[in-house]
């Protein structure tokens, strides 16, 4: 069986600006994966390649097992929030979702439903041009919610939300993953990844660098935090075993047993400081996998 | 793909920027048959005034309902529950045509109901033949007008310098090419407009008033067939931001 969502070696430039390098990962159903990297690192594009609003260079999207396109009713398939600004200002609450309700084919009274369900039903009447960020965001919420989609593709629908928006949003995520439902969820909101996600998908500078269960994470021994005498070299010699090492206080973070650590210290003859067992930290591990994504940046 | 036919009809007239433009287009059609036929006792010398204007009533129209979508980003979302793009846009070029249309018949109400109550001993003049004969006409400029500002919307996608290509360009062209009749005569903007009103066999100029098909293909070729096509292929492929 086909999972709901899934990239197959996609690949997209923006003149000599690689954006996407043969990005592949799927989402199984009745799971909410988490999309993270750093801002700029290919998460938007791809999200948009998956929607059908940006061509792939080469490889493809495929929802359903089907690209979008080929799709008789794609938004049965496929609800999505690329962009809670991309609605016309000038438009009320109400007739921005009736117009999609008319596009799909629902009825207007699925319109009232969404409104109900994202709280917007006491400023169904106002422009969307005169709503709060959060609003809008929740307005994306209900638009993508319209046509019953079986998937979700959501870029970073918590910003602007409230805390109190936020564990609404988590609610209404993991209520969708209950029902079977499956979730692509792009964000810098850490802590709702460790709340609500079941799967984390990590992009940086365009390559997909791990793609893992939350529970394996939490369950996975092996974080150390080690302090040596020449850290920098020590730095070197872990990643030349494999590992990916984060400076983190006067020490680094890494993301093997502390034997291994030990070990890679003997055979670099360079000698630990400190070394101790590390609890995971969502942070830190995403840093650890995405630590070279500003270097040279600031150059 | 009627639905989207509907849809973008009501899409295009749903907010109030368009619905005041298209209500101020009807009335200043009315009103400037009012001014420019003050004197006329027949409904098509009252209504004639209106085919001055009209090219530049329609383009304006069809620019900004055709460009509201991607200056407000909203083809973002627009495209994301209708991947299939082709179908949104030959969708919106029939709605926007159709408003065109819609839009000119309003005009003739409005200026029928005008000239009946301001000139009651004349009023049975609004239902002379010659009336649908010069509607015939109305609606052909309408039609290229609106065709032509459509096809150059959809490939400038921005309203400001669509409006100044598709309502203006034309003008500036038809002034500029004045000392050159016969580039003019192959390269006048409203040579399909004039031929579609009163179509003929002829291929070259048949007269004063009449435009034959070479002239006329070209003008379509130039300033409607190719932005349309254009434009279609850049819309199909554009990436909204």
């Amino acid at each position: 069986m086909t999972d709901p969502i899934e990239l197959r070696r996609v690949g997209k430039t923006y003149g000599k600006r690689i954006a996407l390098d043969d990005v592949s990962f799927s989402c199984p159903e009745g799971t909410i994966t988490a999309f993270c990297g750093p801002n700029g690192a290919g998460k938007s594009t791809a999200l948009k390649i998956l929607t059908g609003i940006t061509r792939a260079d080469v490889g493809a999207a495929f929802v359903n097992g089907q690209e979008l396109q080929q799709l008789s009713d794609p938004a049965r398939f496929l609800g999505c929030l690329l962009d809670a600004s991309a609605f016309h200002p000038g438009r009320s609450v109400r007739e921005t979702l009736r117009l999609t309700a008319f596009t799909i084919g629902e009825p207007f009274r699925r319109v009232d439903q969404c409104l109900e369900m994202v709280g917007l039903s006491e400023v169904a009447a106002r422009r969307v041009g005169k709503l709060s960020l959060g609003m809008r965001q929740r307005l994306g919420l209900a638009h993508a919610l319209l046509g019953h989609p079986r998937a979700l593709v959501l870029d970073e629908p918590s910003n602007g939300l409230d805390p109190e928006g936020m564990r609404w949003l988590d609610n209404l995520l993991l209520h969708f993953a209950e029902q079977g439902g499956t979730v692509l969820v792009s964000t810098h909101q850490l802590a709702a990844v460790e709340r609500t996600a079941d799967r984390l998908v990590v992009i940086s500078r365009g390559r997909i660098v791990d793609e893992t269960r939350l529970d394996d994470l939490r369950t996975q021994a092996g974080r150390t935090f080690v302090v040596a005498e020449d850290l920098p070299r020590f730095e070197q010699a872990l990643r030349r075993v494999g590992s990916h090492p984060f400076p983190t206080g006067a020490g680094l973070l890494v993301d093997l047993a502390p034997e291994e650590v030990g070990r890679a210290a003997r055979d670099a003859r360079i000698a630990l400081l400190e070394l101790r067992s590390e609890d995971i930290r969502l942070d830190a591990y995403l840093a650890s996998l995405t630590a070279t994504e500003y270097e040279g940046r600031t150059a | 793909m009627i639905r989207l036919v509907l849809v973008e009809m009501r899409r295009a007239l749903d907010t109030r920027g368009p619905r005041w433009a298209f209500a101020v287009a009807a009335v200043s059609g009315v009103v400037l048959s009012f001014l420019i036929g003050w004197e006329t006792k027949t409904f098509v010398a009252f209504v004639a005034g209106l085919s001055v204007a009209l090219p530049l009533l329609m383009g304006l129209l069809a620019v900004m309902a055709f460009t509201a979508e991607w200056t407000t980003r909203a083809a973002l979302t627009t495209f994301s529950i209708t991947p299939r793009r082709q179908r949104i846009l030959g969708a919106r070029y029939v709605a926007v045509l159709i408003l065109g249309v819609s839009t000119l018949v309003v005009i003739h109400l409005l200026a029928a109901v005008v000239f009946a109550v301001t000139r009651p001993t004349s009023a049975a003049s609004v239902f002379d033949i010659a009336v649908l004969r010069q509607f015939w006409e109305m609606l052909a400029t309408t039609i290229a007008a609106t065709l032509t500002a459509t096809a150059v919307a959809g490939l400038v996608l921005r309203t400001a310098p669509a409006l100044v290509i598709a309502v203006f360009g034309p003008l500036f062209l038809t002034i500029g090419l004045a000392f050159t009749p016969a580039l003019l005569n192959w390269l006048n903007p409203y040579a399909f407009a004039s031929w579609l009103a009163a179509p003929g066999l002829d291929w070259t100029i048949a007269s004063e008033t009449r435009v034959g098909v070479g002239p006329a293909m070209t003008s379509f070729v130039v300033w409607t067939a190719i932005p349309l096509a254009l434009g279609w292929f850049r819309q199909l492929r554009a990436e909204p931001r």
